[in-house]
């Protein structure tokens, strides 16, 4: 485990990358088809009211049963955990595409693909990237509980690992550097959404 | 003969429309009956039972005629407005535009919604560039462009082009609006309380604007209003109506001042405290609201 | 169904169909959608020796914790 606490936390950060960007993925295109089609939204609304109120770490057990590997585990975890914020808001910002702006492509007769691009999208954005933003929080709160009871690399087996060898000094920096780093991800997508959203003048 | 107002046979009207818009064109004899409803109801069915809010309105509506639509709150003018719109279905009766059953909302019949409706993530230019790009799948990009730029100036908005509808000012989204309407060339412009939310001033320089444009493309108008005095400058025939639920058209009267009006001659002119004083007495005394009595 | 009618205290004949109709949007399609994510899960954990437990093995394996919650589990 001799890496420096970079190479953990950069570690930590491509776990949280794959899981991350893979439900945004998910979240995002399923989101999009729970939004716009009323029967499917209300087949999967009540398991994912119940779903997403697993901890994240609950899942744990489980996807390692499933892989028997611990990163697949750990993206697993992280994916599970930031999946659901962007999942419901991107469906409520779809669903809540305002009755103008529908009036607006219904008068002008707008194609599918086109009232998707130039309106679905465009007004939803707002409440994708506020799901984008509760999950990344999320995601980097669960890899360091995940990584605590996997063990092997990332920041949060550094952690751990601080407190079993009684090096607390260690432990209070690993601390500081997880809090800013969460910081950092926090802001990024803050600002990201930003200049997405502000290019598109809303 | 009964064409639906669908996506094929739009088209081809609009473009027909758009040739016809050329001022070197002979313009050809309007039809006498160019919009038409008949027998029109609207029936919403609630828990305490059926509630009625139209009940039998019949309107013919000739080329090029300017209509205003003036009632209190509640008497179903919006709800005729969507029916004629397409954005609502009427319980029975039907909406006919020339000879086309209106069963849906298209471009021939292009609405200025009362909160103007601009997609706030386009410019200016983009908003009006939607419209035209959908409407007109086949115009070429310079045309498009120089359509899109032809309304803008139209309104006297060029330079606020690149904006976005969030950086002008109320009236100046009106405009847009209204120039977005014009650009695909609607056979029937539907306004919704168009300036209601306009400072005075802007409002006649509004009010004047669409006159003038009015003139120009010889466009069939049905506006909804609850200002007396608008209804009377802009009007060839003002539609009262009754109170609702069930409401019906109270009363017809055609506006006689001559075109182009002058509002100073109008308001000086006898017949018009005679039409104001008889619209009035419509609105606040044989259809005064209960609340007032 | 039947029994309630036999005892008199039948509602109305239109009062099950009024349910029906009112929670059945809310409650069916959900139920349609449980009944197929269980019968895929069975499919995927079919096998001689799946990672993850199939519905069926499921309820069979640790019906003492579902049936009692009260239970100490099997050991």
């Amino acid at each position: 485990m001799n890496k420096g606490l970079a190479l953990q936390i950069w570690e930590s950060l491509r776990r949280v990358a794959i899981g991350y960007t893979l439900a945004a993925v998910v979240g995002i295109g399923g989101g999009i088809a729970i939004g716009t089609n009323k029967l499917l939204f209300r087949a999967c609304d009540p398991f994912f009211q119940i779903l997403r109120t697993i901890p994240p770490l609950a899942w744990l057990p489980i996807a390692l049963a499933a892989f028997r590997q611990v990163e697949p585990s750990s993206i697993f975890v992280i994916f599970v955990t930031a999946v659901w914020p962007v999942l419901i808001n991107t469906a409520v910002g779809v669903q809540e595409v305002p009755q103008d702006y529908r009036n607006v492509a219904r008068v002008l007769q707008l194609p599918r693909l086109q009232y998707f691009w130039t309106i679905l999208l465009p007004s939803a954005a707002p409440y994708i990237f506020t799901g984008m933003r509760i999950a990344v929080g999320l995601s980097w709160l669960a890899i360091v509980a995940a990584e605590m009871l996997t063990g092997g690399v990332g920041i949060g087996f550094f952690i751990w690992d601080s407190y079993n060898s009684s090096r607390m000094s260690d432990l209070i920096v690993a601390l500081i550097y997880v809090g800013v780093v969460g910081f950092v991800l926090d802001k990024a997508i803050y600002y990201l959404g930003k200049a997405v959203v502000q290019s598109d003048g809303t | 003969m009964e064409l639906d107002v669908g996506f094929d046979g739009k088209r081809e009207n609009a473009m027909a429309m758009l040739n016809s818009m050329d001022p070197t064109l002979v313009p050809t004899a309007p039809p006498a009956d160019f919009l038409t409803l008949t027998g029109l109801t609207k029936v919403y069915p609630t828990p305490r039972g059926p509630f009625t809010v139209l009940d039998g309105i019949d309107l013919t509506v000739a080329e090029g005629e300017f209509i205003s639509i003036i009632g209190h709150s509640g008497c179903g003018k919006s709800t005729l407005l969507n029916m004629v719109a397409g954005f609502t279905k009427p319980t029975t009766g039907e909406i006919r535009v020339q000879s086309r059953l209106v069963t849906k909302p298209g471009p021939d019949r292009m609405v200025v919604f009362q909160n103007y409706s601009l997609l706030p993530w386009l410019t200016v230019y983009d908003n009006i560039d939607l419209a035209v790009k959908t409407v007109y799948r086949d115009l070429r990009k310079p045309d498009r462009q120089a359509l899109v730029e032809e309304h803008l100036e139209m309104v006297g908005l060029s330079e606020a082009a690149r904006k976005k509808p969030r950086q002008i000012s109320g009236g100046m989204r009106q405009r847009v609006a209204i120039a977005r309407a014009l650009a695909i060339r609607p056979q029937v412009l539907i306004l919704d309380e168009p300036f209601g939310a306009l400072d005075p001033i802007t409002r006649e320089e509004l009010q004047d604007k669409l006159l003038e444009i009015w003139r120009e493309h010889r466009l069939t108008v049905l506006a909804i209003t609850h200002e007396i005095d608008e209804a009377i400058y802009l009007s060839d025939r003002i539609v009262m109506m009754t109170n609702g639920p069930a409401a019906k058209i109270g009363e017809i009267v055609s506006v006689p001042f001559p075109r182009p009006r002058n509002r100073q001659a109008i308001a000086e002119d006898p017949d018009y405290y005679t039409l104001r004083n008889h619209l009035l007495d419509f609105l606040f005394h044989r259809f005064a609201l209960h609340d007032e009595d | 169904m039947t029994a309630s009618s036999t005892t008199g205290v039948a509602k109305p004949p239109g009062a099950a169909k009024d349910w029906l109709q009112k929670l059945g949007p809310q409650v069916l399609p959900p139920l349609l959608l449980l009944i197929f994510l269980l019968f895929v899960w069975e499919v995927l954990c079919a096998g001689d020796k799946p990672r993850l437990p199939p519905p069926t093995a499921i309820v069979k394996d640790s019906w003492r914790l579902i049936s009692d919650p009260f239970s100490i589990a099997a050991v």
